[in-house]
Formats: C-alpha cells, sequence, structure tokens
C-alpha cells in the first residue's frame, strides 16, 4: 500500500532529525481567497548541518501533528491563528462527515453561542443557524468531539506550544473567528453583497 | 462559466446531497420535497439562463411524470402526501433522490443533445458553446461527487485526546 502525503512529510522530517537537523523556522498561510478553498500550507526552513533550505510543505494532519509533538510554533501569532484555524477546519469537516454538515454546523455554532469567553457574539450573530435537534446520539457525540476539539486545541497551546495561557486563549479565538468566517462565508458576502 | 457561477452550482449541488442524504433535519418531507424542487430550479437557471422562464414547469412536469411511473395510483398530489396515505413515509428520500438523479442525467442529456445539433463553424463566445462548456463541467463534477460518496475519504483527526494534561 501507497505511502500517504502525510506519512511521506513525517518520515522526510523524521529522517532530517535523525541526521543531527532541525526546523529552523516554521512559517505558516492559510492562503486564503474569496474564490477559492483554503489551501493550508507550511513553509519550513531546515537546518540540515549548517546548510539552510527552505521547503513548502502542504498541511496534513500527519504533519500537523509531528509538528505539534515536536513542540514547534509558527513565526507569528497571526501564523499560529491561521494554523489552529487549519486544525479545527480539518475537525470540523470530519464531524460534516459523521453527523452531515449542516448539522455539524450548528452544533459548532451552539457550542460557541455557549462560549461568550471568546467574544464572537459579532460573528454568531451573522449566522442563521438553527438550533441543533437534540435528541439522538448525534448530538452528544458531535457535541463532544468539537468541543474536545476547541478545548484540546487551547490546552494543546499551552502544554505543548508553551504559550502562556492568554497567549493560548487569544490565538484560539482568532483561530474561531477565522473558522467561523471560513466556514460561513462571511467576509467573502460583505465584499460581495456589502451592507448598507 | 464564471467562478461566481461555480461556485454557485457547488453551493446547490451541496445542498441538494444534504438534504438527500439526511432529510428530516431540514423539516417535514413535505417541506424539503418543495425546497428540492427549488434547487433544482435555481440549478436550472444557473446553468441555462435563457430557457430559465419555462425552467419551473419543465421541471415540475417532469416531477410528475416521475411520480406516476414511481407511485402506484399516482395523484396530481406532493410526493410527500402521496407516500404518507399510502404508509410509504419511509422511502421518501430515496424516491426524491431517484428523481434528483434522473433529472441531473436527463436534463444535462438533452442540453448536450441541443448543443451536438449546432453548427460545428460556430465561434467561442457563443452561447449555445458557453452553455456545453458549462454543462461538461458540471458533469465532471458529478462524477467526482459519486466517486466521493462511493468511498469518502475519512479525514484523519488531529486528536488531542491523548496529549490532555
Amino acid at each position: 500500500m501507497s505511502k500517504t502525503r502525510g506519512q511521506s512529510q513525517v518520515e522526510f522530517l523524521r529522517d532530517v532529525a535523525a541526521d543531527g537537523g532541525r526546523i529552523a523556522k516554521a512559517e505558516f498561510s492559510l492562503n486564503r481567497d474569496m474564490w477559492k478553498d483554503v489551501s493550508p500550507t507550511y513553509y519550513l526552513t531546515l537546518d540540515q548541518k549548517g546548510v539552510r533550505s527552505h521547503q513548502e510543505f502542504p498541511w496534513t494532519p500527519e504533519l500537523e501533528k509531528y509538528l505539534l509533538q515536536a513542540g514547534v510554533t509558527a513565526a507569528s501569532p497571526e501564523e499560529e491563528a491561521e494554523r489552529f484555524a487549519t486544525i479545527l477546519m480539518n475537525n470540523l469537516t470530519r464531524a460534516e462527515q459523521d453527523h452531515g454538515k449542516d448539522y455539524a454546523r450548528s452544533v459548532l455554532v451552539d457550542i460557541l453561542r455557549g462560549r461568550p469567553e471568546y467574544g464572537l457574539d459579532r460573528l454568531l450573530a451573522r449566522i442563521p443557524a438553527y438550533r441543533p435537534s437534540q435528541s439522538g446520539r448525534s448530538f452528544a457525540a458531535c457535541t463532544q468531539f468539537l468541543t474536545t476539539s476547541i478545548d484540546g486545541l487551547q490546552n494543546e497551546g499551552q502544554t505543548g506550544l508553551r504559550y502562556s495561557p492568554d497567549q493560548a486563549r487569544d490565538l484560539t479565538r482568532a483561530a474561531l473567528e477565522i473558522l467561523l468566517d471560513e466556514t460561513f462565508v462571511i467576509s467573502s458576502s460583505d465584499a460581495l453583497f456589502p451592507r448598507s | 462559466m464564471t467562478a461566481g457561477e461555480r461556485r454557485l452550482l457547488e453551493f446547490l449541488g451541496g445542498r441538494l446531497e444534504a438534504m438527500l442524504h439526511r432529510p428530516d433535519q431540514w423539516g417535514p418531507a413535505l417541506v424539503v420535497e418543495q425546497l428540492v424542487l427549488q434547487l433544482l430550479e435555481m440549478r436550472a437557471l444557473v446553468l441555462d439562463p435563457a430557457a430559465a422562464v419555462n425552467q419551473k414547469q419543465r421541471i415540475i412536469r417532469s416531477f410528475v411524470r416521475f411520480m406516476k411511473e414511481s407511485v402506484p395510483d399516482a395523484t396530481p398530489e406532493p410526493l410527500a402526501v402521496q407516500l404518507e396515505r399510502q404508509g410509504r413515509a419511509a422511502e421518501f428520500a430515496n424516491i426524491l433522490r431517484k428523481f434528483v438523479d434522473r433529472e441531473l442525467i436527463e436534463a444535462t442529456g438533452e442540453k448536450l443533445q441541443a448543443a451536438q445539433d449546432v453548427d460545428q463553424q460556430e465561434q467561442p463566445g457563443d452561447p449555445v458553446i458557453e452553455r456545453t462548456e458549462r454543462l461538461v463541467e458540471l458533469l465532471e463534477g458529478k462524477v467526482k461527487a459519486r466517486m466521493r460518496r462511493a468511498a469518502p475519504l475519512r479525514v484523519d483527526v488531529v486528536d488531542f485526546e491523548s496529549r490532555k494534561s
């Protein structure tokens, strides 16, 4: 069975590390564009025995897990927020696969409406999502999965990436703003159909 | 086809799929039936604006024909109402999906045939050629969507459960 792109990326970085190399700098961009899907990408500067090279890695869950495990932080808070948003988008996609797209999205909105600490009221007010049906196992499973994704990410920001609690919360908040904006096409709608 | 039109078609296709996949999350069957028909009309409008005036009647006519074939003792009532009365409400989503699939294939096929009948010397920019290009793009999207449905790729989760402090 052939390797996935993520497996190949991780294998390459493990080989670099095994040879005494290291990731000198990790830049990240979601490459947001009004007309296209985002294309999250890492731009890694590798230091291999004093020789530096700049390499581009399309984001994959496997690569992300490896970089989190290695405690690699992004080059700036803005890039870190986009990286966090990518993780949340990935996990939301999984929830959409498991529970249906619109249902998973309405559960996400429901969770965030109960989290005033993130200050997302302005964006949440723009989203015409119905309250999700709470009967059945889907609600509990989907809520738990998405809650764990959000809380786990913020926690990882502190424990794995060594941000302060305030920094980790701010990054998570910025990531959630991006997630909502991309998922519910808010900025694009404003650009296309300006409100008077 | 412009990027905006493509995005709109993707949205309409995704919304149709979502409704057929979990119709109960979109409301009563009667509402879902109306919504699906409206989405098909909007899709037809994007694909062929010039024929938009007659699209609604065409789709409704096609739906009535389909019901006559699919529902024993069909009446000129909504599908949801007829199935409910016959104790076959559970079959609603499947039957509606058959209509949508057939509608997409038939409507696209008819337009392709019409385009093929056009004089070969049509110039680029001709509305018929543009329409054909739209349909080809749409068919490609349809094939991809079917492949995804047949073997959906599971997204690998970035899991934090094991690293909780």
